[in-house]
């Protein structure tokens, strides 16, 4: 399997991942772009600031590729920085011989990311108030 | 012996900083350090449950032993994507 696994700060040229991922023995290609939204739990989004333990988040990323199999091609790429609503922030293309695999890779690769991958994310609401995600208010006092 | 510790986002914003150096002796474990630094913190075992723990950049159980020199990370949970 061909990777491109990588933590940026630029915005993801998705186009030239597109070109990249395609691949003459593949009849799936998968594409997921995770993008900024501008609400969460009934408040109003401005932007997001994501960070990430930049090293230690391409490794974790990259076990979880090791782990995907019949893919021909992945690319996993997650942009930190301040983003603005509609930006994209994650970015996963994947193109193998058969549509399950390619389905079962994209899931296994967001939910891992979502659950092992040390990025985080702040959101800045209209009120001018934020708030890093994930840690429960109580813990926020 | 001298350890360094990295703080991200709760934690950056509770300490007001995203790294410190503490001094500690053989034998210390990684829940050891994270009540040394909280010890002044009412929601200290609240936050504990909810945080991983990276040595070097691996992820480790809290009881693992701390070497010198070793980069201990506070991983509050993570929201990528």
């Amino acid at each position: 399997m061909s990777q491109i696994v990588k933590v940026v700060s630029e915005p993801i040229d998705v186009e030239l991942y597109r070109q990249w991922g395609k691949h003459p023995s593949c009849g799936a290609y998968v594409e997921f772009l995770g993008c900024v939204r501008n609400h969460n739990e009934g408040l109003s989004v401005m932007k997001l600031e994501y960070q990430a333990y930049p090293q230690m988040a391409e490794k974790e990323m990259k076990k979880l590729v090791d782990r995907i199999r019949n893919i021909t091609r992945c690319v996993f790429v997650h942009r930190i920085g301040t983003l603005d609503i509609g930006d994209i922030a994650v970015c996963v293309l994947l193109s193998s011989a058969h549509r399950k695999d390619a389905f079962e890779a994209c899931q296994f690769l967001l939910n891992g990311l979502k659950s092992v991958v040390p990025i985080w994310k702040k959101e800045f609401y209209d009120t001018e108030k934020s708030k890093w995600i994930g840690c429960k208010d109580d813990c926020l006092k | 012996m001298k350890i360094k510790l990295k703080f991200f986002a709760y934690y950056e914003t509770l300490f007001q900083k995203d790294e410190m150096e503490v001094e500690i002796s053989e034998h210390t474990t990684v829940r050891d350090v994270f009540f040394k630094v909280l010890h002044k913190n009412p929601h200290a075992h609240q936050l504990f449950k909810n945080t991983m723990f990276a040595v070097n950049q691996s992820y480790v159980q809290s009881a693992t032993k701390l070497n010198s020199d070793d980069e201990l990370a506070f991983i509050p949970p993570v929201a990528g994507g």
